[in-house]
């Protein structure tokens, strides 16, 4: 057993999924005042992994999974043969498709207007009405894309685990799983790091829900 | 005799007339109408939200999209008559409506008000009452949505 993820990395992973679930519901149910907060805190979380994929732990850095087709295709040919910890080549794309998807449903959000005209995002101001309304279903639309995003993400779990033996749900909560020998682990990055990466998210997500104003 | 026969049964009658069910179609006919009311509504609110949360309300735009508010609010009296609930066809008005009809009624009543106060704050082309108005009918809308209106995708 050894370290995979980092703690911070953990903890992003499942805020958010609850608050994946908890914009679901409350668009659903239509407390848009709750979902507008529950998007602007995804916006904070997206901003802070983003700066922890540069400044993160070795798992965590987007220079360290994130590999051109020759690789994926490498590792597709023997997937069982692949050893490092973290994410696969294969994986990788899912973290990028996953992150990038969000990232465009909370930019769809900051400038979507309600069908009520009761709730407005902090950006909608900078655009007309008319195109506030069609972003606003392109919002709603894009959800699917999300959600075909979570099912790839939760079939490939239990393939793992069927065929390949591979156990991804443990590690994912505990940060240890098994890590071969001769194979690194994980080595961490600095607490003040995390700290520094989340106060910039929040920082970034304010000026946002400020208006985005320019000096 | 005869004549009190005669009288109560037109009495019955009379009853029977008033509390006579809408046939579906004309219960379908005021439904759509209510759709349709409020589609309209949300679109003078999206306006009137866009103008008056601004730092510059156009007061022309504004006085305009209040009118309209203000006739549609007048006309919603209209929407809600007995018999046109989700029991007859798809709609995002929920039963509570006809259970609590004195309480729907007081807060249909809230937003005419409040659609009344801001037509004629931007009649007279005040634009700091026009902001106020918007705020308060856009806590009537609301208040009435979180009681009485179930999510209706469409």
């Amino acid at each position: 057993m050894g370290k995979i993820w980092d703690l911070p990395t953990r903890l992003f992973h499942w805020l958010l999924v609850a608050l994946i679930v908890f914009s679901w519901w409350s668009a659903e149910e239509e407390h848009l005042d709750w979902h507008m907060w529950s998007g602007l805190a995804i916006m904070s979380l997206l901003v802070f992994r983003l700066l922890w994929g540069f400044f993160g732990s070795s798992t965590a850095r987007f220079a360290n999974f994130v590999r051109g087709p020759r690789q994926v295709f490498a590792y597709l040919g023997d997937m069982k043969g692949w050893r490092p910890v973290g994410h696969s080549p294969l994986g990788a794309i899912s973290v990028i498709a996953m992150l990038g998807a969000l990232a465009i449903q909370v930019g769809l959000g900051l400038f979507s207007i309600d069908k009520d005209g009761l709730y407005e995002g902090p950006l909608a101001y900078l655009v007309s009405l008319d195109l506030s309304e069609r972003l606003a279903d392109l919002h709603e639309d894009w959800f699917n894309v999300i959600l075909v995003l979570i099912g790839l993400h939760v079939a490939a779990i239990i393939i793992y685990r069927l065929f390949l033996g591979k156990k991804l749900i443990g590690p994912m909560l505990t940060g240890r799983g098994a890590v071969e020998a001769g194979v690194d682990p994980m080595r961490p990055g600095r607490w003040w790091a995390a700290v520094l990466c989340l106060v910039a998210g929040v920082g970034f997500t304010r000026w946002v829900i400020a208006g985005a104003p320019l000096p | 005799m005869r004549l009190s026969i005669v009288a109560s049964l037109s009495l019955l009658i009379a009853a029977g007339a008033i509390a006579a069910p809408l046939s579906k179609q004309t219960a379908l006919k005021i439904m759509h109408e209510r759709h349709e009311g409020m589609e309209a509504v949300g679109k003078a609110n999206k306006v009137l939200r866009r103008e008056l949360t601004g730092d510059k309300p156009n007061i022309a735009q504004v006085r305009k999209a209040a009118a309209q508010m203000s006739a549609l609010a007048g006309k919603s009296s209209k929407w809600f008559v007995d018999g046109t609930g989700p029991e007859v066809g798809k709609t995002g008005a929920k039963s509570e409506i006809w259970k609590q009809k004195a309480d729907f009624n007081a807060r249909l009543r809230d937003f005419q008000g409040a659609a009344k106060s801001l037509r004629l704050a931007a009649a007279k082309g005040d634009a700091g009452a026009a902001k106020a108005g918007y705020a308060r009918l856009g806590k009537t809308c609301k208040a009435c949505h979180d009681s009485y209106r179930s999510d209706m995708h469409h």
